[in-house]
């Protein structure tokens, strides 16, 4: 299913097999199959060699090959006639019942699950048919990775059931991009998505990005919209935890998808937002969220209340059916029954599970947004140094220096510029953002680096993870530190099962030698002009002797000088040229060489990053 | 107060086993019994239609056997076209207790139907173990109240047709086909 292969198994003979029923021998796999154990007491995973076979040259096989021939068995001759049907334009639903499990047993990619033989049957015709997607939905199911079209497909399927669902892939598997699959898919009525402030602009560009055709419109702010009813068919609201607690428009449009990302917002059940959203009316319901939700009960119970009411029954009597005997008495059946219950409705798969898919590295940029007081802070930084004047010469490179790296701080943290003493929580859409994706990979039990160029942000960072995420000690490594003590920080980094898992490093300090692939993702939290640098500083986890996927983000502030500098790094926009240094790329210092005018548009709001 | 062992109404058809309402004076046994109950002192429990095993750590180790009727064929249809009619999702509430018993199918039936023994050789009519074992029962059957029925005969798990996924657990061996050439 998640390979778009059909598969052919059973006799030791295959190949002669296969040729014996007429069938082509393709490609020799191995591939996991939920197969009776030895004593045919129970089904369980096992790992088998296998032929795949395209399933279009594997349904025009099996279409002729006749009834009569030697060794066919029954899921083959109910395959048999499920393909003349396709071949005849029909859809094989009528013969979904008589086809036996092994007949559909490819274990699925979640490790746990074999897809259900209705669904094994559409998606056989789906591959075959090519029927054309929407229109909206044409550009971004070229993109899809095959095991992200089995989780659209899942999405829609349990839309035709009329239940909902949890989206629960790690981190870096593309989450969002398959249910902006789902939403370009389906045109009729309205879509709402809810997501944390900090992700907010993520989506618009995502969005925008791979289904430019669907209409999208952000419910914020205070110039919202009362009422929807006005909007094409198929557009897309975006909006928030807070405007869903508050805001009577939502509550009142009927919507055919609303989607939850970051759903463990809901945990709790008796929050407003978490009432507010069971009392959303909605076709399908859906939960986004990369944390492990199975293992929390109150959370899981939580989420499912919205995404499928009624399944686990009211609260209480889960408490008493499910919490006390798992938690209190570790019961293995109350769990087991529980896992069996939920397990059709959250699509989890881990990267391990789809490493053959993934390349060795992803990288992706997180647009953060700014809070107002970073926006306030920007635009006086701004205007005031402009007004001053930036003088020229040598005096000049030292201010607009100066300029610069204030106006990264800033993006950083208002902290570093103004230091109040107060709560660090809610006035930086990076450290927001940055310390909610942390939190997701260590509750993964995964291990993260994060880059800094400033020394104070490496320090801010420290003691505000060390309070929200991990709760031990959160180690900077800097150029102000003994060679032995960096030395220390990084083998309890790396060898010890009990280090921590978060390691800060200075970029400078951290450019060589290093060898960090313990951590599977790499967050730099503030940008270079040269992507070289931030390269050269990824590759300390990504590099010989790790085996696993590393994920690698770019934070950056919307409309700041960060934006600037992705686009450059996009070549989008080729500032060296207008620099003229004749480096590939510049320094802040050759920053200097640019007019005022040329300095500020740079600087200010930039269109190209406004979503 | 809810009852620890016996909540719902399936639950309570074993505890009340236990503790029958003609009892004038209080039980001295009952005590200890469900104090066994809650260290988790009845072990190894397997029940499966028609009867329960279980060993019961008190003063030395016990073995312990209950038999009950399994529902006939005709019985257990009836029994399935109740349950599957009212019942919401994986839980059973009260209201589906109710209900069979009005079909005339308690779902336990009464002791002087079931024969229950342990190897203590306790000549009173339940022993302490016994009762550990009916308060043990009662809490399975509230966590699990699908259990009740499965000692009648009907299956312990239904799996839903309205999902695209299903667990490898849930996959019956039974209705597997080994063996042939196959795909996907």
């Amino acid at each position: 299913m998640e390979a778009e292969k059909f598969i052919w198994w059973g006799p030791h003979d295959l190949i002669e097999a296969c040729a014996r029923a007429g069938l082509p021998p393709g490609h020799p796999g191995q591939v996991l199959l939920a197969v009776p154990n030895s004593t045919g007491s129970a089904v369980t995973a096992s790992s088998r060699s296998v032929r795949m076979v395209d399933p279009r040259a594997a349904v025009a096989a099996l279409a002729m090959c006749s009834n009569g021939s030697p060794g066919i068995s029954n899921s083959l001759s109910v395959w048999r006639r499920i393909a003349a049907a396709f071949l005849t334009g029909g859809t094989g639903e009528s013969l979904v019942e008589e086809l036996p499990v092994a007949g559909h047993t490819a274990v699925g990619l979640d490790g746990i699950t074999i897809w259900a033989a209705g669904a094994t049957v559409a998606a056989a015709r789906r591959s075959i048919s090519r029927l054309p997607p929407q229109p909206a939905a044409a550009y971004v199911d070229t993109v899809l990775r095959p095991y992200q079209r089995a989780g659209v497909f899942w999405m829609e399927h349990a839309a035709a059931y009329g239940l909902g669902g949890i989206l629960a892939d790690e981190m870096g598997l593309g989450k969002t991009v398959q249910a902006i699959a789902l939403l370009a898919g389906r045109s009729h009525g309205l879509h709402l998505v809810i997501c944390p402030t900090s992700v907010l602009s993520n989506w618009s560009r995502e969005l925008a990005r791979f289904a430019p055709q669907v209409p999208v419109i952000r419910h914020t702010g205070s110039d919202r919209r009362a009422a929807f009813d006005d909007l094409p068919s198929g557009s897309v609201v975006l909006s928030t935890y807070g405007l869903l607690r508050t805001d009577g428009a939502l509550a009142r449009t009927e919507w055919d998808v609303v989607v939850l990302d970051e759903a463990q917002q809901i945990k709790n059940p008796t929050s407003r937002a978490a009432r507010a959203a069971y009392a959303l009316e909605t076709r399908l319901p859906l939960a986004m969220t990369g944390t492990p939700v199975e293992n929390r009960l109150e959370e899981l119970w939580s989420i499912m209340a919205f995404t499928n009411p009624g399944l686990l029954g009211n609260r209480m009597r889960f408490r008493q059916r499910f919490i006390v005997p798992i938690q209190d008495r570790e019961a293995g059946a109350a769990a087991q029954r529980l896992h069996e219950i939920v397990i059709p409705h959250i699509l989890r798969r881990r990267k391990t599970d789809v490493a053959k898919e993934l390349p060795a590295k992803i990288e992706s940029t997180v647009i953060c947004v700014m809070s107002d007081e970073q926006e306030m802070l920007y635009r006086d930084a701004l205007t005031k140094a402009f007004e001053a004047g930036l003088g020229v010469g040598f005096e000049r490179s030292g201010r607009v220096l100066a300029l610069l790296t204030r106006l990264k701080q800033i993006c950083n943290h208002p902290e570093l510029v103004r230091p109040t003493g107060g709560s660090l929580v809610g006035r930086s859409g990076k450290l927001d953002r940055a310390t909610e994706m942390l939190t997701e990979i260590i509750d993964n039990d995964e291990r993260a680096l994060v880059f800094t160029q400033y020394r104070a942000t490496g320090e801010l960072l420290s003691r505000h993870l060390c309070r929200l995420v991990t709760r031990t000690a959160v180690p900077f490594l800097h150029g102000g530190l003994s060679m032995k003590v960096r030395d220390q920080m990084v083998a309890r980094f790396s060898d010890d099962a009990n280090g921590p898992p978060i390691l800060i490093l200075s970029l400078r300090a951290a450019g060589f030698g290093l060898n960090l692939t313990r951590a599977t993702h790499v967050l730099h939290y503030d940008r270079w002009w040269n992507p070289a640098v931030e390269q050269q500083a990824s590759d300390r986890a990504h590099r010989i002797g790790q085996t696993r996927t590393v994920n690698v983000y770019a934070l950056l502030t919307e409309r700041t000088l960060e934006g600037a500098i992705a686009e450059m790094h996009d070549s989008k926009k080729d500032l060296a040229e207008t620099v003229a240094t004749g480096r590939a790329f510049p320094r802040d210092s050759d920053l200097a060489a640019l007019s005022d005018q040329q300095l500020r548009a740079l600087l200010e709001t930039r269109p190209g990053t406004q979503p | 107060m809810t009852q620890e062992f016996g909540h719902t109404a399936w639950g309570a058809d074993w505890r009340r086993l236990a503790e029958p309402t003609y009892l004038s004076a209080p039980d001295p046994r009952l005590p200890k019994a469900r104090s066994l109950t809650r260290r988790d002192g009845v072990e190894n429990l397997i029940a499966e239609p028609g009867h329960i095993s279980a060993t019961v750590a008190g003063t030395g180790e016990h073995q312990i056997l209950i038999e009950l009727p399994v529902w006939t064929v005709a019985q257990q249809r009836k029994a399935t076209r109740l349950v599957t009619s009212s019942a919401t999702n994986d839980d059973l509430g009260d209201p589906i207790h109710t209900a069979l018993g009005k079909a005339g199918l308690p779902p336990l039936p009464a002791l002087s139907q079931m024969t229950a023994t342990c190897s203590c050789l306790q000549r009173t009519r339940l022993c302490v173990h016994l009762l550990a074992t009916c308060y043990e029962m009662a809490r399975r059957c509230d966590e699990r109240p699908r259990m009740a029925l499965m000692l009648r005969g009907l299956a312990e798990i239904v799996a839903p047709t309205n999902v695209s996924r299903i667990p490898i657990s849930m996959i019956d061996p039974r209705t597997f086909y080994p063996g042939g050439t196959c795909c996907r």
